[in-house]
């Protein structure tokens, strides 16, 4: 197969097309939840609420999907070398880090369809808290990766800190999935999000599991 | 004589200063601003967690005692975290921009043996309106639980039209999902040294 990708450029072409028609439909499918299986809020907004709400909810989900393309991307073995060139990885990991970003509307959006009626230190608010504890935490990464130059710390100290702040996101995502909307408490949505976590649960695993022992010399 | 002038001096004097209604704290933890209302067919029950008052209430002397609650409306809970966030949003409370509900009361006069009637003006949201409310005095006593305090009981409960009070436009109320009528119960434990 390696070699025929190095012969064919159009094979490797229709394999990059291939996971980014994948992706689409994860995205597609993952955009429908909230339409298909609509958290109770929903019904009671309307109009610029109810756009606002749906649009977290979408961004939420996105992210969701972000999440797990970025431990895809860097999970080892699942994207062949002489598929995504190993710089191509980093660079897509980087780049979709910079994605993530974009969940910093997540909370804006879902707050303002309640006019920012900010919620009280109170233990019924524990998802949404552990929701900014992963945003933070998030935020905290993505920044840290892009200016790692100008840390004062060595690559090895730094990666360290990135895997596990990369397992603290994913392990508070998905308490924050799980807990947060009536849509991923039941059903298909609630069995998708066990699926996801135990996916997401392996790809650590496997990240992890390569860290220890290759001797972290990558 | 002149030292039995002057005792009935005094007594005369004190006796023209009106009595002051003695001064109660409300007990946090036994004070309770209990809310219900339909949603469909059932029904919601919530209460205000947080809230502060001054009450002086002597029950021989009605005309000596006021009222003056505040309840802070962000601390509405129905155990539900999604709805108490719409609750405080500017469907309902709008808690950001009115972050209180308070009633002062203008005049306390006895109706029967253990009710008193309060009149005062409730203020929620930008609406301020006259609400009498006739409390039940349940009695005082050396409270058995703190020593060297008196505890008093009252309670009341009264039906209020939310849309009258600006909490909520009345859109959920004409989709028939949410009520207009609000039953209000607020049950007081006062407090007070002996």
């Amino acid at each position: 197969m390696e070699s025929e990708v190095a012969k064919n450029p159009g094979l490797r072409v229709g394999l990059v097309s291939l996971c980014l028609v994948l992706f689409l439909l994860l995205l597609a499918g993952a955009w429908s939840l909230p339409f298909r299986y609509p958290s109770e809020s929903l019904f009671y907004k309307f109009g610029y609420h109810r756009l606002l709400l749906v649009s977290g909810k979408l961004v939420g989900v996105t992210g969701a999907l972000l999440i797990l393309v970025q431990l895809l991307a860097v999970a080892p073995g699942l994207f062949p070398e002489w598929l995504f060139s190993r710089v191509g990885r980093l660079r897509f990991h980087r780049a979709n880090g910079l994605g993530l970003l974009l969940l910093v509307c997540h909370p804006v959006l879902i707050l303002g369809a309640d006019d920012f009626a900010f919620y009280p230190l109170a233990k019924k608010y524990l998802p949404e808290f552990v929701g900014m504890a992963l945003l933070f935490s998030l935020v905290l990464l993505v920044l840290t990766a892009q200016f790692r130059i100008r840390l004062p710390l060595s690559y090895k100290a730094w990666r360290i800190g990135h895997r596990l702040g990369a397992l603290l996101v994913v392990g508070l995502f998905l308490g924050h999935l799980l807990t947060v909307s009536e849509t991923f408490r039941w059903g298909m949505p609630h069995r998708l999000a066990l699926g996801l976590a135990g996916v997401e649960g392996l790809l650590l695993l496997m990240i992890i599991g390569r860290a220890i022992f290759s001797g972290n010399k990558r | 004589m002149k030292k039995w002038s002057l005792w009935l001096i005094l007594l005369l004097v004190f006796s023209a200063v009106p009595a002051r209604a003695q001064q109660w704290q409300l007990d946090p933890d036994h004070t309770r601003f209990y809310f219900a209302i339909q949603h469909i067919y059932s029904t919601v029950r919530g209460e205000f967690a947080d809230f502060t008052g001054e009450v002086a209430f002597d029950p021989a002397h009605p005309e000596q005692s006021h009222f003056n609650l505040v309840v802070k409306t962000a601390s509405v809970n129905t155990n539900i975290g999604k709805r108490d966030t719409h609750l405080r949003s500017g469907d309902f409370f709008e808690t950001g921009k009115y972050p209180r509900m308070v009633y002062n009361s203008t005049k306390v006069s006895k109706v029967a043996d253990n009710r008193y009637r309060v009149d005062g003006l409730l203020t929620i949201k930008d609406v301020t309106k006259a609400m009498p409310l006739e409390f039940v005095y349940h009695g005082q006593k050396d409270s058995p639980l703190m020593p060297g305090k008196i505890v008093a009981g009252l309670d009341t409960g009264f039906t209020l039209d939310r849309l009258a009070f600006h909490v909520g436009d009345g859109k959920f109320f004409k989709m028939g999902a949410i009520g207009k009528d609000v039953e209000v119960l607020i049950t007081m434990e006062l407090l007070r040294d002996k």
